[in-house]
């Protein structure tokens, strides 16, 4: 069981990016492929930082702010040079790929022979680093969900999930939708470098091509999550449901990779499971979930009992 | 606003014949001899080279696995092994479809044939009530690493069997996916394996980092640069659980053949390589201070994926190279084919 535990650690520095392309992918409503990119920028800003021993607390920081400038770049890529949102993530992702080079100077950056976030805590807690993990990456999570649950709450946030959900409505209404749109793509971004900056701590390397395959992750985590947790109407509840999926992905990786079977078909098999996953889950909820009419109804009755 | 029209229609043509002009010089096929950084990238593509064997690698872990585990050696003490003697091969195909005569004095060099290979002990490798448990990590399929898994599980099956000792191996592989190496290795942990066998430099790390409190033994291949990988203090002397070998191969070697090959004294060598691989970087360094030693003249060109192979192998050939010279390179291993038609420009 021990493997499982490990699973839901990694999953949880994943669920950052998830949270990060939940942000970007649901609450703006914009594609934003630079996710494998920003995830390698914050891999190697902080693989850097931590290399040259300084603190891995401060590398942590430092790469959530490199991120963000990312996001500042695919925002204005695509606010004021007018390119669509695709295009402006497969663009910054591109140009990423010379500049994380630049930043780590060669390809591959090992953290093995340095104290790193999670070798340091290990020996000043004595736990061991299974546990360890587990609670850095449940702490870390918790956290940024209390800050996400508040910032989407102020005037600025609302504004941000006012662009997502009609953005002429939201120019009408005499919100700036190009400021909305940047800092919401800076934040997500940045959160996206966090998990690059945690994940390289934990693995002990970071590498060029380590963001290959993270929008996947980062999509299959956010399905998973909205099937599990398909009535949420809590904004906090939906952000759980997301670090849940996450969390589910990656035990589902580690069991196909524990399970006997050729090296070949592991990536067919993980595609099985989450497929299946996703069936049973929606199977479950098909019959309690209610149809948009019925929902209306309801409110409108609640309104009229208010009265 | 007319004439600014006008212009930029005008430009925009200009450089679509600029364009066309461009790529329309690369479509005559270079026909360049190619060296390349290992025997099986050889094989499809280059015309000669000294190659470290990548089975023979696979042997010398599996040596190194068995030593830990039926004769209690330490990791720690047990130096990092490199192939010592590494054997010339020629590839007259290649030569032939680029219109390129070997030299005799070169194909007399020639010693080796085929590899020979150890015949592996089935009996020996069982799934239940083993004596040993063994995990291995590859990072992804490709040749040279499919051979170095090969030649370890030949050599260590042989070598139980000798010890009446049976052994469960756990043969799995990240699909090239990184994010995989560390779910591997952790369930690797997980199952208490007596070892792990790792094989390129990433799937080497992630396990150091995870067997860091554990001291489960990890012997890795295919890591070129074993000290800067973070994975053993020193080459003679490792200081901890790992250990492996080193799949360095004879850059010095290889340069040095290229003029043989050409039978001139001063050669142009292009150098072909992946900008984005740590290894590959310092394979060309070392050949580009040997060629500075020589006396050879080169350029390079780093790629990033295998769509520029053309432009690369074109923008060489317009540089007038004698030769290339292509590292041991993960992404160029997966392309040599493409890269040989290329250049008989197929």
């Amino acid at each position: 069981m021990d493997f499982i535990l490990k699973g839901i650690s990694q999953g949880l520095i994943w669920a950052l990016l998830a949270l990060g392309v939940y942000l970007s992918y649901r609450i703006l409503d914009f594609a934003d492929l630079s996710c494998e990119g920003s995830i390698t920028l914050g891999a190697s800003v902080a693989a850097l930082m931590v290399s040259k021993e300084l603190n891995p607390v401060l590398a942590l920081l430092v790469a959530f702010l490199t991120g963000c400038v990312a996001g500042v770049v695919t925002g204005l890529l695509h606010t004021k040079l007018k390119i669509p949102p695709i295009l402006s993530g497969i663009l910054t992702m591109t140009a990423l790929f010379s500049i994380n080079l630049h930043i780590m100077g060669s390809a591959n950056i090992q953290l093995v022979s340095v104290p790193t976030l999670y070798t340091s805590i290990t020996r000043a807690i004595g736990l061991n680093k299974t546990y360890t993990s587990l609670i850095i990456g449940a702490a870390v999570c918790l956290l940024v969900m209390g800050i996400l649950y508040w910032f989407f709450g102020t005037e600025l946030g609302a504004g941000i999930r006012a662009t997502g959900i009609n953005e002429k409505m939201c120019r009408a209404q005499g919100i700036d939708t190009d400021v909305t749109k940047v800092i919401g793509l800076a934040l997500s971004n940045g959160m996206i470098a966090l998990a690059g900056a945690f994940l390289c701590q934990y693995q002990g390397y970071a590498n060029i091509n380590m963001g290959v395959g993270a929008i996947v992750i980062g999509l299959a985590s956010i399905i998973i999550g909205e099937a599990l947790f398909a009535r949420a109407k809590n904004f906090f509840l939906m952000l759980s449901g997301i670090v849940v999926g996450a969390v589910i992905y990656r035990v589902v990786v580690a069991i196909v990779l524990y399970l006997d079977m050729p090296a070949d078909d592991v990536k067919i098999m993980t595609a099985a499971v989450v497929v299946i996953a996703l069936v049973l889950t929606k199977l479950g909820n098909g019959k309690k979930t209610k149809t948009k009419a019925e929902k209306a109804e309801k409110a409108e009755k609640g309104k009229e009992s208010a009265k | 606003m007319k004439t600014k029209r006008i212009l930029s229609v005008a430009l925009a043509v200009v450089l679509m014949i600029g364009t066309l002009a461009f790529t329309s010089c690369g479509t005559s096929a270079p026909n360049l001899p190619i060296v390349c950084g290992e025997t099986g990238m050889n094989d499809l593509c280059g015309i000669a080279t000294y190659g470290v064997d990548y089975y023979n690698l696979g042997v010398k872990a599996g040596d190194m696995a068995a030593d830990i585990l039926l004769n209690g050696a330490k990791p720690a003490e047990m130096a990092v092994q490199g192939d010592p003697n590494p054997s010339l091969s020629v590839n007259e195909t290649v030569a032939e479809a680029i219109g390129f005569t070997i030299p005799e004095s070169v194909k007399a060099k020639v010693t080796g044939g085929e590899t020979q290979k150890v015949t592996r002990v089935d009996s020996a490798i069982v799934n239940d009530g083993a004596d040993y448990t063994i995990g291995i990590l590859q990072l992804v399929q490709h040749i040279a690493l499919d051979q170095s898994n090969e030649g370890f599980q030949d050599q260590l099956s042989v070598r139980m069997n000798a010890a009446g000792k049976t052994v469960n191996i756990l043969d799995k592989n990240a699909n090239g996916d990184e994010s995989n190496n560390t779910t591997i290795v952790e369930n690797f942990v997980s199952q208490k394996v007596d070892l792990i066998y790792t094989i390129a430099t990433s799937s080497s790390q992630a396990a150091v980092t995870a067997t860091a409190e554990n001291n489960i033994p990890v012997v890795f291949n295919a890591v070129t640069d074993p000290v800067d990988a973070g994975l053993v203090a020193s080459l003679d002397a490792p200081g901890k659980n790992v250990t492996g070998v080193s799949d360095m191969n004879p850059v010095e070697k290889q340069i040095e053949l290229i003029g043989e090959l050409l039978g001139k004294d001063t050669v142009k060598i292009g150098f072909l390589y992946t900008s984005a691989e740590t290894n590959s970087i310092m394979q060309v360094n070392l050949g580009k201070a040997h060629c500075e030693e020589l006396g050879y003249t080169y350029v390079e060109k780093g790629i990033v994926e295998m769509n520029d192979i053309e432009n690369a192998l074109a923008a060489l050939a317009a540089e007038d190279v004698d030769a290339i010279y292509i590292p041991t390179d993960n992404l160029l291993a997966n392309a040599c084919a493409l890269v040989h038609s290329v250049n008989i420009g197929e």
